[in-house]
């Protein structure tokens, strides 16, 4: 379990990661998600031990000296292994901080990777399916893929998430993935964090968010409605209500649709977006 | 390379045209002196090189290893280099090329290596890292051209003792904090803590050094 308490952290003046508080459990998958500079990519890389928290802690239920990283499978945005190692090399390399085997490049040589071309020789697909084995080989506690998988076609983007759901059974990780692009690992996401600019703005279970964020379209909703945003949609009045509870008589039935996930997400960084 | 070619051009170019009598032994002293300077600053300078060239800055923090043993990995090749290069200096030129002061030396090597590490680990690219380089400059000019009774004497710290330590601990305390500040944070971020905590020091330990060096 890691335990995040009042973690705070400024590049110079700007404040990107404000009085943030999060608990994940062992075992867990989490999207972090929200608008540009909300400080999702931060988050990860205080996680993963590249930046110090200005305050606040992070707890990782380690005992007392035991090097946090030891547990951690970072895969960043930029892909920052060594581009001049081939990808044997590199698995070497890696393996040399953890004290196991070198990882096991299969997946990487099914998607046409020579272990022996240097990394800053392959295709971008390719080198996320190289980092990747690399930083799962090491039986992590704790997985954090920043939004890199994107960049993948949808083929290796496949291998790669069947890499990872062998890690999560294997392992039983709990895993962070920054992620923009939601209807692709709603399947195998548990949890949504929606990080605003005031910090956490929704921390909610997949299930739960969906059965309690409602499409309403009505000229208007009465007040006590929680509606999160507003949106002309082909000449009619569309409001995003969110929690939504059902109380018989308050809005017709057939006003109000379910929403998938990239809706309901759509409509929070709108609302983001209006407020700011 | 550069070195090797250019010292007997300007020999020669001096003993046609100026006629100063400067022998090419003081020219390879003195521009030996001169390469070791650079040597030294280059050599800290590229300390993270590797790490930028990669884009492998973030991994290479990401991993499970101590500052200690980073500073072990990155630091002590390159202090072996800048060591062994003053020693063959010293064979060229006894009593220690064109620095005859041990305190002025180490203090000057500190700041060397010191401003290296900062515009390595900035790339060189914020107005603290421009400022930086302003100084270095300054102070290898004052070294090289300014005369010496422009300087008000000997430097005035204290004993023996405090001329042996004070550079020494001026090295340890600025390698160990450069690279617990500096150069174990993302770019970005070096910047930004460099510009708060670093400049100021790193400025003021220039001039004691030239004081030093020429006094």
């Amino acid at each position: 379990m890691i335990e995040i308490n009042d973690l705070e952290f400024s590049y110079g003046s700007r404040r990107v990661v404000k009085n943030l508080n999060l608990r994940i459990d062992a075992g867990e998958t989490v999207m972090v998600t929200g608008p540009n500079a909300t400080g999702k990519t931060t988050l990860l890389r205080l996680l993963a031990g590249v930046l110090r928290p200005h305050a606040g802690r992070i707890d990782y239920g380690l005992p007392p000296g035991v090097d946090p990283r030891s547990g951690i499978a970072y895969l960043p945005e930029t892909l920052s292994i060594y581009e001049s190692m081939s990808s044997r090399e590199a698995a070497a390399f890696h393996a040399g901080f953890f004290d196991t085997a070198p990882a096991d490049l299969s997946l990487a040589i099914s998607a046409g990777v020579d272990p022996t071309t240097r990394i800053r020789d392959l295709s971008v697909g390719q080198r996320v399916l190289v980092h990747l084995s690399i930083v799962l080989s090491t039986e992590p506690r704790l997985v954090l893929i920043d939004e890199v998988l994107h960049s993948v076609d949808p083929f290796l983007r496949g291998l790669a998430f069947e890499k990872l759901i062998e890690v999560m059974d294997s392992c039983r990780p709990a895993i962070l993935m920054v992620n923009l692009n939601f209807h692709e690992i709603e399947n195998i996401v548990d949890r949504v964090v929606f990080l605003g600019a005031e910090g956490v703005r929704l921390d909610e279970g997949i299930e739960r968010l969906k059965a309690g964020t409602r499409s309403v379209f009505m000229e208007a909703v009465p007040p006590e409605c929680p509606v999160l945003v507003t949106q002309q949609l082909l000449g009619e009045s569309r409001h995003i209500v969110y929690p939504y509870e059902p109380i018989p008589g308050q809005l017709p039935e057939e006003c109000v649709h379910g929403m998938d996930l990239t809706e309901i997400l759509t409509a929070f960084m709108g609302d983001e977006y209006s407020a700011s | 390379m550069a070195f090797l070619l250019v010292l007997p051009l300007v020999y020669i170019l001096d003993s046609e045209t100026m006629h100063t009598g400067t022998t090419l032994w003081e020219y390879l002293v003195g521009g030996y002196a001169i390469l070791w300077l650079v040597a030294t600053g280059f050599t800290s300078w590229r300390m993270f090189f590797r790490e930028r060239r990669d884009g492998a800055h973030e991994y290479l923090l990401s991993l499970p290893a101590g500052s200690a043993g980073l500073l072990a990995a990155k630091a002590g090749p390159r202090l072996i280099v800048i060591v062994a290069l003053h020693l063959a200096g010293s064979l060229l030129s006894p009593g220690g090329l064109w620095f005859y002061d041990t305190m002025g030396l180490l203090t000057f090597t500190s700041f060397v290596l010191g401003c290296g590490l900062a515009l390595g680990a900035m790339r060189g690219g914020g107005w603290s890292s421009r400022l930086m380089m302003l100084v270095m400059g300054t102070s290898v000019f004052v070294l090289a051209a300014v005369p010496e009774e422009f300087f008000p004497g000997p430097f005035p710290w204290g004993s023996d003792l405090i001329k042996l330590l004070l550079p020494v601990g001026v090295l340890v305390v600025m390698t160990a904090w450069s690279f617990s500040r500096l150069d174990l944070g993302p770019p970005e971020e070096a910047e930004t803590s460099f510009t708060k905590l670093g400049l100021l020091p790193m400025v003021a330990l220039a001039w004691p050094a030239v004081t030093l060096l020429v006094g």
